[in-house]
């Protein structure tokens, strides 16, 4: 125990200094009117003074049980020391030197904190109950937090150990697949995707517009610079009763992530170390023809080999592995928490593959007595990646009978030049350089100055700053194929960009119980917001030596030739202000309201359209609190809840509304020499306004049978006016081709349903499900100004079949627009409906015979999850499932019909897809159910209290996941779980190099300490 | 609590100086963008406002490739056809072949938009350069005047081709305009004539025989747009307005309009340094690092590896696509058709019926890529094939057909071969070098200093001429054919001039055919003499459908602007 005492003062005090020297920087760096250094010298004086010396005490002796048996590993304290100890296997903890009339606090994850006066005693039998998480969980809702029994919207909680473990991922969005009722993430999979988040289906015509994510209270966060080590909850508001307070941006949702942060640990520090080895392995990849069934079928030349080109772009070597170490420390007064990591994460397709490097300090500290508490925090993270995976769509196409490699070339690989559809896109990879570095600096600091004269008054003050940037460095090789091709010798480029956030926010809170159950929750206060960004780009061409890549990026001839680029650039600085306030009132539990308001600014409107006001209501019913329910005793809480809310959108670039004037190529001026020319950049909308979502939600919230079963439903219904959206304009009048306008309305609806229970809850053995459904539907109510429809989901070359997305006054979100299929004729041709219901050959087809066919919203989305306990052995399952929607099969279309050209076929092309000859139709013969059942991830774990063994660890746990077990599904297609975002989707883009990846399976084994 | 009140003083400031650090303005702050105000500052600031719509020409009509395809691919000029498994794209050339045009086909979106963005770019500069105090900036006298009408002009040209490609468009006047569906076509006719008869008189007059073409709009050039809108005035507005296109030319002859004279050398009209050409009366200015304008059809047309015919030069690979319509069948018979085949019908003298030679410092010979592909200059010098003679030295044919696949089960005999659009090889057809021509690798930068012509003093003499024979004077047609023809003859002893007892349709067509090769206006021929739709050339049958001389509106314009009403027959 000698080494705890040691620790008592000398590190608090340090920590002070440390708190006081954030402070003052804060101070200086942020504030443009610097503090007299005599004012920071007073309070550098008040600040530090020391902490009480020891009494000499007692020996106590504390057994802490639940209801089950001994509690191993629970935090026994004397309450404000640092003086503490840990139970034991069976429960039992020894503390020396307790004062007579000290308290003890004991603790435990999970379980409601106690307190026991020692009042003169030396042994104690402690039993603690269990957190029965439902009711008195504190729910995250911006700018505060809230007991869940008081919310009066909808929000869905999610905190760390509800995530999915060991399923990879390039962030945290693999491991919330399926947790979230209405919430869709899509994310091919590669080690360097990003992710494209939905909330309650599509809210704005802008396709991938994403809720707001609010880190550690910070709006306008970056997901990607995340560890999900470092997630304590996340919190989803769904509605707009709940958004409102965050106005503009908050019309998709918001996603507030909260990071974990120290606690008292009666000064004991914390460490945790956790370790993932992560191998993946790719399935599912589509059937081509082999060299030698290529050749057989005589479909273009045949050079000999037989290339698996898919196998060929796959990196069976591949292995990640992540090692995160944490560490807390915290008294009363101080609380610490710190974090590093390192990450590498391979994809399953060669050059796909990053490697990570970070660090998260978040500390918390309480000075002036208790008047003004510090939360300092410093988020750093690196990404250094090399995004230059091969296009897979390459290897459907090449000629299976060539190979890859020559090994009398310079480079090994054999090298055409002249083909544009088939090339050998092994070696473009392997002879091109992709380094990329990603950061992220995240400081912050909050303020909270507690008003103590006034119980339950406090402000709040929050600055911080976010640092992101992208280096790119490219260079492709003398030998790579584009270079023969251009008779250059290589191409170097070399990028950099930055964006900085900056937001500041102050608000103040009132929190007050009056007499006759009346409480009061108040916020009001302000935020600004500014973004900035810059960036320039050079590159050069045809360099002397080719080892050099783009380190010498000066020499390449291209530079004394006059051809080499260079740009330079900062965006226009966009800036936002608001004020909000918010107010939630109860009575007795019972009766709940919520009125929240936002008026705010954007520089991104032209000025007489800046400003707008979003707010919500929001009510709800606590039947169980009623007296007529007493007597139900199965029924712990039921509420009905019922809100209403207006949020906006400006999400487009700050750009549009400025009349700028931009370089177009260069002129003759009239004495021959050369200038570029000048003209105008946008076409400017003067009267471009706010897009505006009205909201209504009915939600029912249950906790029933002593909290074993639980969830809750959400009814929505949501207007979209003002919807804001790049359309294309007439020129003339317009001189660009496209505008910002406020187009049209639309509306969506549908139902969530949350249900989980804790199905088998004995000693030894327990089993708990959870289980979300969700549904949603929209449909264009209205479209203005001079566009009648507007197409989308282009297919592309060869043939560029057409388009297979409009929308127009009525058409429905997520449907098709096809032509419709009628049979083959004689020659294997299509044959298609007309707009009249006649057949008629596909050749003689218009744009007026199309029709909307299908629909790619899923009826119903459910994700299942499963948390099985058996004495120290856990394990989970993770079940995802889209019932009854349509995606559109392009690889049967473009590689299932012969005879298109050289390139390769699936073997179906000369098996079920033998009959048609023709070319391909744009039309719902390739429309496929794609109802599926997906395993997310099953993971196995032990768990295991190493105190037995050692002092030095406290607990270890060890566990296997396999992530993307399989999926189950009539498709017949490489993947049904398309990008179902935005309007135009439901297709599986093989053509995209950002949609189609090789479906990858991955088995992880991961290692947990805790010190 | 007298700690607590310097607590409170010090919290205070604090928090005051929090708050300081937010400002409540939402102002936008400006960095890399210019924006109006602060632009015009230099006589050159204007010119360079001035220029933009010109830079958006010249991407359109000597960069971009819808115009041209529109104007070539579906003539008896050139195809692209299927060469093997190249070039089918969900048969797309082929369409252009067979004249099946549908409104989904992105070249006639674009040949839209191009032009429209071009009305809608000059009328903006315009309206810039009305605001602009040119005495203030010490501006010669009637600059103003010369730039607004040039402006005119370049509307009035884009409005001339949106009449030829669609009939009668929506017409704009300002940028400041409500959304417009279109007029008709007499109204689009009228409305280019009063803008060329209004800007021509304000336009700047090309003093210097032989000065530097800049493309800038010269008085001349105005007059040619309105000599090619009342040539064509029979298939814009179905009345026939030929005595005042003759009118025009003779004027632009006489030197009215400018001073300008015929090129005794053809290769100093396409050539490397034929800004200075006298026979250029509009031109898209081209230097290489500067503005490297190709005339668009390189990547198209030219074989894959025949840049290692130029010694191997760089940044010139390509695709091998477009060629002449073929002169003969696979067994070598010349085809009967009245039209189509263009090599055969060059002159076998003509010095331009050879194999393009860069001969080095600017100077080349020959416009055609035919034969086989040996650098006389230097044997080493070789086109090689890629697909069906890969590594062989490429023998290009004045034929379409499968050779190679001669003596196979499926073509046992070269009489079974079948010459189509569809079925073509890497050697098939004979192809073009005329506008931009190229240079060896060893003089790689003077690749792109050719300026690209756009309307050249040889069109005024031939429309003069078609004017006279459309008249009765045929004899003196034939003399002003003749005049041009000359410079392609050694000593200007022209083998086969014309001769005005047999210029007839046909003759006139063939000879438009030899002097305006592949410069992006036959099929405005073709719709002139009512030849477009009614013949037959190679494997392209006649539709006899008069809706296909105008294409139809791309749907997605419809959909944007839903005043805009569809083509009859579409």
């Amino acid at each position: 125990m000698k080494t705890q005492q040691k620790f008592n003062t000398r590190p608090i005090r340090s920590f002070k200094m440390f708190s006081l020297l954030t402070f003052t920087i804060a101070g200086i760096t942020l504030c443009p009117y610097n503090l007299q250094a005599s004012d920071r010298n007073d309070t550098n004086k008040s600040i530090v003074h020391e902490t009480a010396p020891l009494q000499k005490g007692k020996t106590v002796t504390v057994t802490v049980s639940d209801n089950v048996g001994p509690v191993i590993g629970a935090n026994v304290a004397v309450k404000g020391t640092t003086n503490g100890n840990i139970t034991d296997i069976d429960g039992i903890a020894r503390l020396d030197n307790v004062p007579e009339n000290a308290t003890l606090l004991i603790s435990f994850v999970g379980y409601i904190s106690k307190e026991v006066s020692v009042a003169g005693q030396t042994s104690f039998n402690v039993q603690l109950q269990e957190d029965t998480k439902t009711l008195d969980e504190v729910v995250v809702i911006g700018y505060g937090t809230l007991e869940k029994k008081q919310v009066t919207s909808s929000v869905t909680s999610i905190s760390a150990k509800d995530l999915m473990t060991g399923v990879g991922g390039s962030d945290v969005s693999s491991a919330l697949q399926g947790r979230v009722s209405g919430l869709i993430m899509n994310n091919i999979g590669s080690a360097n995707a990003g992710t494209t988040f939905q909330l309650r289906g599509m809210t704005s015509i802008n396709s991938g517009k994403s809720p707001l994510i609010v880190i550690d209270g910070f709006p306008g966060g970056d997901i990607r610079s995340l560890s999900q080590d470092d997630i304590l909850t996340i919190d989803v508001l769904k509605d707009a009763s709940a958004g409102a307070i965050y106005g503009t941006r908050a019309a998709s949702g918001v996603i507030l992530i909260t990071t974990k942060s120290g606690s008292n640990t009666s000064g004991k520090v914390k460490m945790t170390y956790s370790s993932e080895m992560t191998k993946k392995q790719n399935y599912g990849a589509p059937e081509m023809l082999t060299g030698r069934e290529y050749a057989e079928h005589k479909i273009g030349t045949d050079y000999g080999t037989d290339t698996n080109w898919w196998k060929e772009l796959i990196n069976d070597d591949n292995f990640s592995q992540k090692h995160h170490l944490s560490l807390e420390a915290g008294t009363e007064n101080a609380q610490i928490y710190s974090s590093f990591f390192y990450e590498k994460n391979q994809g399953i397709s060669i050059k796909d593959e990053r490697q990570d490097y970070g660090g998260r300090f978040n500390a918390n500290f309480k000075v002036l007595d208790g008047w003004l508490e510090i939360r300092p925090s410093v988020d750093y993270r690196q990404a250094m990646r090399n995004n230059n995976y091969p296009n897979f769509q390459q290897a459907m196409r090449n000629n299976p009978t060539r190979s890859p490699y020559d090994p009398d070339s310079e480079t090994g690989y054999n090298v055409w030049t002249n083909e544009t559809l088939d090339y050998n896109v092994l070696a473009d990879a392997n002879l091109s350089t992709y380094e990329g570095l990603d950061k992220w600096f995240k400081p912050e600091a909050t303020f909270k100055l507690n008003i103590k004269p006034i119980p339950g008054l406090s402000f709040q003050q929050v600055i911080g700053y976010e640092n992101r940037q992208w280096e790119y460095h490219f260079y492709k090789s003398r030998y790579h194929r584009e270079e023969i091709e251009d008779r250059r010798r290589g191409a170097a480029t070399l990028t950099f960009d930055k964006t900085e956030n900056l937001t500041s926010e102050g608000f103040a809170t009132y929190i007050k119980e009056f007499d006759g159950g009346h409480v009061l929750n108040a916020v009001a206060g302000y935020s600004y917001f500014e973004k900035n960004g810059e960036g320039f780009s050079v590159s050069n061409y045809d360099f002397d030596v080719d080892g050099i890549k783009f380190w010498n990026i000066g020499a390449g001839s291209y530079l004394s030739d006059g051809k080499a680029g260079m740009s330079s650039g900062k965006d226009i600085t966009e800036r936002l202000f608001s004020v909000f306030a918010r107010a939630n009132y109860s009575y007795q539990n019972k009766y709940l309201l919520q009125a929240s308001l936002r008026h705010e600014g954007s520089s991104k409107f032209a000025a007489d359209n800046r400003w707008a006001d979003f707010w919500s209501l929001s009510g709800g019913w606590r039947i169980s609190g009623e007296k007529f329910m007493k007597n139900i005793s199965w029924i712990d809480d039921l509420k009905v809840r019922v809100g209403y809310g207006v949020t906006g959108n400006n999400d487009f670039s700050s750009s549009y509304m400025a009349d700028m004037l931009g370089s177009d190529a260069y002129w003759m001026l009239p004495d021959g020499t050369w200038a570029y020319s000048f003209g105008k950049t946008q076409n400017i909308n003067p009267n471009l306004g706010w897009e505006e979502k009205k909201e209504w939600n009915f939600g029912l919230d249950y906790s029933l049978f002593d909290g074993r079963l639980y969830g809750k439903f959400d009814y929505y219904r949501r207007k979209i006016d003002n919807l804001i959206y790049s359309v294309k304009v007439p020129q003339p009048p317009f001189t660009q081709g496209s505008q910002y306008q406020n187009i049209g309305s639309m509306e969506s609806k549908g139902w969530e349903f949350e249900i989980g229970g804790d199905i088998i809850r004995t000693k030894d053995f327990t089993w708990n499900s959870n289980l979300n459904l969700g549904h949603n539907s929209g449909k264009i109510l209205t479209l203005w100004g001079n566009n009648t429809y507007y197409n989308g989901n282009g297919f592309p070359a060869p043939g560029s079949p057409g388009d297979a997305a409009r929308i127009e006054e009525g058409s429905t979100i997520g449907a098709f627009y096809l032509w419709k299929f009628a049979g083959f004729d004689d020659d294997g041709k299509f044959l298609l409906y007309n707009k009249e219901g006649k057949i008629i050959p596909a050749s003689e087809k218009t744009e007026n015979d199309k029709q909307y066919i299908g629909n790619y919203t899923p009826k119903l989305i459910l994700g299942w999850r499963h948390t099985l306990q058996y004495k120290n052995l856990d394990m989970g399952i993770s079940l995802r499932s889209w019932i009854d929607f349509d995606v559109y099969n392009a690889l049967n279309m473009y590689f299932g019909i012969q005879g298109q050209g050289n390139t390769n076929v699936l073997k179906s092309a000369y098996g079920e897809f033998n009959h048609i000859k023709g070319e391909k139709q744009i039309c719902d013969y390739y429309l496929e159910d794609g109802t599926f059942l997906k395993i997310d991830a099953i993971t196995l774990g032990y768990t295991l209290s190493m105190k037995k063994y050692t002092k030095l660890i406290d607990r270890l746990r060890i566990y296997g996941t396999v992530g993307n077990v399989c999926t189950i599904t009539g498709y017949s297609g490489m993947n049904p779980q398309v990008n179902i975002t935005g309007w135009e989707g439901g297709t599986e883009k093989f053509w995209s190099r950002d949609d189609f990846y090789p479906t990858t399976r991955t088995y992880t084994l991961g290692l947990q300490l805790n010190f | 609590m007298k700690k607590f009140k310097i607590y409170n003083s010090v919290l205070i400031g604090i928090t005051i100086c929090l708050f300081a650090i937010t400002s409540c303005s939402v102002e936008p702050t400006f960095y890399s963008q210019v924006v109006p105000e602060t632009f015009y500052t230099s006589q050159e600031a204007v010119w360079e406002r001035f220029n933009r719509p010109f830079t958006h020409w010249r991407w359109y009509i000597a960069n971009n490739e819808p115009r041209w395809m529109l104007q070539e691919l579906g003539t008896d000029e050139f195809c692209l056809p299927t060469r093997g498994s190249d070039w089918y794209n969900g048969a797309l050339y082929q369409k252009f072949h067979h004249h099946e045009y549908t409104e989904d086909m992105a070249f006639i979106e674009t040949g839209w938009t191009n032009f429209a963005m071009g009305v809608a770019l000059a009328w903006d500069a315009l309206e810039d350069l009305e605001k602009v105090n040119f005495d203030a900036l010490g501006f010669a006298e009637g600059t103003r005047e010369s730039m607004l009408n040039q402006q005119k002009a370049l509307v009035a040209s884009f409005y001339l081709d949106g009449l030829d490609f669609f009939g009668g468009v929506p017409l704009y006047t300002t940028t400041q305009s409500e959304v417009k569906g279109r007029s008709t076509d007499k109204e689009t006719f009228d409305f280019i004539e009063k803008l060329l008869k209004e800007a021509i008189p304000n336009l700047p007059v090309k003093e210097e025989l032989g000065g530097l073409e800049n493309g800038s709009i010269n008085r001349a050039a105005g007059a040619a747009l309105l000599a090619r809108l009342y040539f064509n005035a029979k298939s814009y507005i179905g009345e026939e307005k030929y005595s005042e296109a003759a009118t025009i030319c003779q004027d632009i002859i006489n030197g009215k309009y400018g001073k300008y004279k015929l090129d005794t050398d053809w290769t100093n009209i396409f050539g490397f340094d034929n800004e200075t050409s006298p026979e250029i009366i509009w031109s898209v200015p081209s230097e290489n690092a500067k503005l490297e304008t190709d005339g668009m059809y390189w990547s198209y047309m030219v074989p894959y590896n025949y840049k290692n015919y130029l010694g191997g030069l760089e940044g010139s690979g390509s695709n091998n696509g477009i060629g002449l319509i073929p002169s003969l069948d696979p067994t070598g018979k010349k085809y009967s058709y009245k039209l189509g085949g263009a090599y055969a019908k060059f002159n076998d003298n003509d010095i331009r019926k050879q194999l393009y030679v860069y001969e080095g410092a600017g100077k080349y010979r020959g416009m055609f890529i035919v034969g086989e592909l040996v650098n006389p200059t230097n044997p080493n010098w070789t086109c090689t094939g890629s697909r069906e003679y890969s590594g062989k030295t490429l023998v290009v044919r004045d034929q379409v057909a499968y050779f190679a696949k001669v003596g196979s089960a499926e073509y046992p005999t070269l009489e079974s071969l079948p010459s189509t659009i569809a079925t073509a090889e890497e050697a098939s057809c004979v192809r073009v070098t005329k506008r931009s021509p190229r240079p060896n690798q060893s003089e790689k930068n003077r690749k792109f200093d050719p300026d690209v012509p756009v309307i050249r003093l040889a069109e005024i003499y031939y429309t003069l001429a078609e004017c006279k024979m459309r008249a009765g004077d045929k004899d003196g047609a034939a003399e002003l054919i003749n005049t041009v023809r000359k410079r392609y003859f050694a000593n200007g002893n022209d083998p086969d001039p014309v001769t005005g007892s047999k210029l007839d349709k046909y003759r006139m067509l063939d000879k438009w055919q030899l002097e305006f090769l592949a410069e992006g206006r036959r099929r405005t021929d073709l719709v002139r003499w009512d030849a477009y739709v009614t013949e037959n050339w190679w494997d392209h049958k006649a539709t006899n459908n008069t809706d296909l001389n105008r294409f139809p509106i791309h749907y997605s314009l419809i959909g944007a602007n839903n005043l805009l009403k569809q083509n009859p027959g579409y």
